[in-house]
């Protein structure tokens, strides 16, 4: 430990940690340096003010085994408020920085200098390959040390205007490079992505939340005096009047008028300060934004609700055209994206759906960012339905959101709305809802299928199957077609019991036809049961090359028929000319089972599949025809 | 499908069993009461009933 007095104002002055070389006077914000066993005065920072964060100097915690201990605080201006930055001093020497953002730590340690980088190559989105590791840029930006106070590593200035890119990789590790301000060869701080707990600081060592711009609570519109109920005015950067439609800026605890935006076409559906459950958490409604693209000089229009909630963040609803979709912030390093093709989370791949200029065009309500009236970003949506991957990317920062497509009925009873307007057209990542009547379907199918099968083959091993007569026949060359001449009789043959019968025909015809009128008799009962067959086969060849037509064999099933004994009498029909003999063969196969009616059966099970599986398929090729992405 | 594939496996199941063949060309008749059996005590005739031709 080094102490001493302040330079400036003799106050007394302490170095608690061995790795710092400044330290801020509590008394006069002079930035004092030990130089050997003398201090030396640095000039003055500006003192902190106090914001939301949880940690304070002379907090102790625990991390990764090693105890540590917050020495140092840097409140810096981004042009986005202040952001905090806290040093703490490990007890193994190690030094670091606490960041924290929206319920979530970062804790970075220094890297050394990284030679061979640019800041001018290192745009929002894009990939880097470093220390080992694969690193998505998420935000490139710049500025200013505003404020200190405690031990530092080294001199802070004021007027330093220094460049920064923060990139993540998978699995919560986070990496900023810190370019300064002569946009050299980066320092390097690598670090991971933390909840608060993770730090080990015990309860009464962390700050109680305290609720910044109080007065922003009870607060009225500068522009048209209307009463402003803040409800997060610690974390609100921007303010949109739900009675004029100004969009005002919360800087130093006040309300400054920006501009007047057009008025949104309705009011929010979830109004601003509704409280609602999704996901078991209790979230409040802050602010509502109407964005929208324009696709081919059509507008298509969207709202996004954002919601907070003090221990889990801010997340989103959107709902476009009746269809919601619940969105949470992601890290850029979790996602692999192949950009406009695909995206690959959680084991998942996402397929490009559209990529779009959104504006937005109205505000209401509070938000933790500037949010401007007329902004652009690039989105580019990804789906794997019911999810999403939105990217959303600007000159300057890349934000990547997984959304989670919600039944509307959901929305309506966790806000408790009246009523919410039923959805239209389909939404990119709604869920199919045919796919599950699908899946039903073909799985009965498949289990009728192999029913149908067993009971096909359980009547296949009953059946008889019998050939009860195999009789060539031959009609004499004088015989005339038609006539008893042409007739002929088989031997008797008994049908042991009921049964259907198989008739099959065969004849050498060639370029000719043979029609075989057939006539089973019962010879007990006289009953007899006609058929008739007719065969023909012509065959030729001309400038198409050889052809044929027709079949030299056919067959056909008749009803079943009672058991006994049977004659089959045939009378042959043909073209007489030229006068020749006929032979022809008819074999007879009793209880015999139908092939044709399997088919049937089979085609029948497979209506229903095929049905659901188009109805399923339309709503994919209804849901891909609006994308600008999709091959 | 649930019901469907039950009723066509019904079906299918009633058809094989009776032996149904409604599509083949089939006429059902009775030899004419003036036709006498051969010497064997077949029904042999070559005139009469000509299976509808």
């Amino acid at each position: 430990m080094t102490q001493g007095r302040c330079p400036s104002c003799g106050a007394d002055v302490e170095f608690t940690a061995g790795s710092a070389q400044v330290v801020v006077c509590s008394h006069c914000q002079t930035v004092v340096a030990r130089k050997d066993a003398d201090f030396e005065a640095l000039g003055k920072i500006g003192r902190v003010v106090v914001t939301d964060s949880p940690l304070q100097v002379g907090a102790e915690g625990r991390y990764d085994g090693s105890a540590f201990q917050v020495v140092g605080h840097l409140q810096k201006d981004h042009g986005a408020g202040p952001w905090d930055e806290w040093y703490v001093e490990f007890a193994d020497g190690r030094t670091g920085w606490v960041s924290e953002s929206e319920g979530t730590v970062h804790l970075l340690f220094s890297g050394g200098v990284e030679e061979g980088l640019s800041l001018s190559d290192l745009h929002p989105g894009e990939k880097l390959r470093l220390r080992n590791r694969h690193w998505v840029v998420e935000e490139r930006g710049h500025g200013k040390v505003i404020a200190a106070e405690g031990q530092l590593p080294s001199d802070v200035d004021p007027q330093q205007d220094s460049w920064y890119v923060d990139a993540t990789s998978s699995k919560g590790a986070i990496i900023t490079l810190d370019f300064g301000v002569h946009a050299s060869d980066p320092e390097v701080f690598i670090g991971a992505r933390l909840k608060l707990e993770q730090l080990g600081i015990p309860p009464d060592q962390l700050r109680p939340r305290v609720r910044r711009k109080v007065e922003l609570k009870q607060a009225r519109c500068p522009e048209c005096n209307g009463p402003l109920e803040l409800r997060a005015p610690d974390k609100s950067l921007r303010v949109g009047c739900p009675f004029c439609g100004a969009l005002l800026d919360v800087s130093k605890g006040k309300l400054s008028f920006l501009r007047l935006l057009e008025k949104p076409e309705h009011a929010p559906l979830i109004p601003l300060g509704a409280k609602g459950t999704l996901r078991e958490t209790e979230w409040m409604c802050l602010g509502f934004l109407v964005r929208s693209c324009t696709v081919e000089g059509v507008r298509y229009p969207w709202e996004e609700y954002l919601l907070f909630n003090r221990a889990k963040g801010f997340v989103w609803l959107m709902n476009s055209q009746g269809h919601w979709v619940f969105l949470e912030p992601l890290a850029a390093g979790d996602v692999q994206l192949v950009p406009h093709v695909s995206a690959f989370f959680d084991g998942r791949r996402y397929k490009a759906y559209q990529n779009v200029h959104a504006v937005t065009e109205n505000v209401q309500g509070e938000f933790y960012w500037e949010v401007t009236a007329g902004e652009y970003a690039e989105a580019t949506e990804y789906v794997a339905p019911p999810y999403s991957i939105n990217v959303d990317s600007t000159e300057n920062e890349v934000s990547y959101t997984f959304g989670e497509y919600l039944a509307p009925e959901v929305v309506k009873e966790a806000f408790k709305l009246e009523a919410v307007p039923a959805p239209e057209g389909i939404l990119p990542s709604q869920p199919n809802p045919h796919k599950a009547k699908m899946m039903s379907t073909v799985l009965w199918s498949i289990g009728w299928l192999l029913l149908l099968l067993l009971v096909a083959g359980l009547f296949s091993a009953t059946s008889l199957n019998k050939v009860v007569l195999d009789q060539q026949v031959t009609v004499p060359a004088e015989a005339t077609p038609g006539t008893p001449s042409a007739m002929k009789f088989s031997e008797p043959f008994d049908l042991e019991r009921r049964g259907n019968m198989k008739v099959y025909v065969a004849a050498g015809v060639a370029n000719d036809w043979l029609g075989i009128q057939g006539d089973l008799v019962n010879q007990e009962t006289g009953e007899v049961v006609g058929f008739y067959e007719e065969i023909s086969l012509y065959q030729g060849s001309d400038s198409d090359g050889s052809w044929s037509e027709g079949s030299a064999s056919g067959s056909l099933h008749l009803s079943a028929l009672p058991a006994g004994k049977y004659v089959l009498r045939t009378t042959a029909s043909y073209d007489p000319t030229p006068a020749r003999v006929r032979n022809y063969n008819i074999r007879l196969t009793h209880d015999s089972p139908n092939g044709g009616w399997l088919c049937v059966a089979f085609v029948l099970l497979l209506l229903g599949p095929a049905f659901a599986i188009f109805r399923s398929h339309n709503f994919e090729t209804r849901r891909w025809a609006d994308s600008n992405l999709s091959e | 499908m649930k019901w469907f594939g039950g009723l066509v496996v019904l079906f299918y199941s009633a058809v094989v069993w009776s032996g149904w063949s409604p599509f083949t060309r089939e006429e059902r008749d009775r030899v004419p009461g003036n036709v006498r059996r051969s010497p064997g005590g077949v029904l042999l005739w070559t005139g009469g009933y000509m299976g509808g031709k």
